[in-house]
């Protein structure tokens, strides 16, 4: 089988600004070149992805563990402070029977951030491992991970929802916890690792192997 | 030619009719697609979402009422709501999803096209398209309009609460913005900008 007829292959650049192919030049020592119709900054795959994506999950992972351990949210009560985590909120609803909602939550605050944070581990060990495993499959599944991340933002948009709707003065009052803040801040890591995850260097392996 | 921008394989550019969309044979990504009138409609979206977005942030977004107490809400004043009550990085993130990347959005969505249109090249165009490619990951309207529903079954019990204009707007707003993106060929754009070099 001949080589695959990518850009980088066959010595071309597609820029990122406006997607116009352009012919790899040989340059000198901290000499750039720039695209001739947009004038975009010409890169062959984005600058360092492997480490910056690791450095954006790693960060994500620590940030996960508070963010499960602290409450959500505090509800207090003449003075007696209850705080719900994101597991015991979604507890509480299917025991009140709120099947759909709190299936919901528990696939967009439970799920998806886990299956986020797995998935682009998995894609950042293949690429590590130069595997050559499905490529098709990894890039629907980086695809599938770069739609899904803002979804988890929806149990911290129901917490600032309650918290801005509900000042029960004196009596009661409702605030968010720790957690909501930790839980905010992997959604935003996650989200900024997928982004800076070059889905083409799967593909890079495949050509090394040929 | 063109190289996809998941697995960077070239293709060679075909002609698609209106609405067609190609992807790529290798791993199954958006290659380019062809939109009517790609900028007019990109262009009228983005205005038609611009008036909505005022009608959703100057007026009332729902009703709460609790223990006969009933309070107006805007979007605006749950962010001030957080604020006030101590979680800062809360209401930023808030007003920033909800308020700042979609009226950006729809902003360099305007400032770029609507010039095009006129017949001049606005300074920028490329960092300005890169710019509404990436903003595009933070506008959650869909999700914080999600939020809002399961907000109304959570305190279902204690409270009552009804949508009012400004949730109607956000909704169309929405729809209008989702209309914008998708109608935006950045094909077309280019081709324009030659047209006029
Ligand atoms: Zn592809």
């Amino acid at each position: 089988m001949s080589a695959p007829a990518t850009a980088a292959a066959r010595g071309l650049i597609r820029c990122h600004g406006c997607e116009r192919l352009s012919r790899r030049r040989r340059l000198g020592a901290g000499a750039s070149a720039s695209c001739s119709r947009c004038g975009t900054l010409l890169q062959q795959r984005q600058p360092d992805s492997l480490s910056r994506t690791w450095a954006l999950v790693i960060a994500a992972y620590i940030c996960y563990v508070p963010a499960n351990l602290y409450p959500v949210m505090v509800f207090s009560r003449l003075g007696q402070p209850e705080g719900d985590t994101i597991l015991s909120g979604v507890q509480v609803m299917f025991e009140m029977g709120w099947w759909a909602v709190g299936g919901l939550i528990f696939f967009a605050s439970i799920v998806v951030p886990m299956a986020k944070l797995l998935s682009l581990t998995g894609l950042l060990l293949s690429v590590q491992w130069r595997s050559s495993w499905r490529p098709r499959e990894r890039t629907v599944l980086y695809r599938v991970v770069e739609y899904i991340g803002r979804w988890s933002m929806l149990d911290m948009f129901v917490v600032s929802l309650m918290v801005a709707l509900i000042q029960l003065g004196a009596v009661a009052t409702m605030e968010p916890g720790i957690g909501a803040t930790f839980f905010a801040a992997v959604v935003i890591l996650t989200l900024l690792a997928a982004l800076s995850f070059d889905p083409r260097l799967i593909w890079d392996q495949m050509e090394e192997r040929e | 030619m063109i190289a996809c921008e998941y697995c960077d394989l070239l293709h060679r550019e075909r002609e698609l009719a209106h609405g067609q969309k190609a992807y790529c044979s290798a791993c199954g990504g958006l290659l380019y697609r062809r939109v009517e009138n790609s900028l007019e409609r990109t262009l009228a979206f983005a205005i038609a979402a611009l008036v909505l977005f005022m009608v959703a942030n100057l007026s009332t977004f729902m009703l709460f009422s609790l223990e006969g107490r009933v309070q107006e809400n805007t979007i605006f004043s749950g962010v001030e709501g957080l604020w006030a009550g101590g979680a800062q990085a809360l209401a930023l993130l808030i007003c920033f999803t909800t308020i700042v990347a979609p009226l950006l959005s729809l902003l360099t969505m305007i400032y770029t096209i609507l010039p095009l249109l006129l017949g001049a090249r606005p300074p920028g165009v490329a960092g300005a398209m890169r710019f509404i490619g990436s903003i595009g990951t933070w506008a959650m309207l869909d999700v914080f309009m999600l939020a809002v529903l399961v907000a109304i079954v959570k305190l279902g019990m204690m409270a009552r609460l009804e949508l009012q204009v400004g949730a109607w707007a956000f909704v169309a707003m929405m729809v209008a913005m989702t209309a914008a993106g998708s109608s935006l060929d950045s094909g077309a754009v280019w081709a324009r900008i030659e047209e006029l070099e």
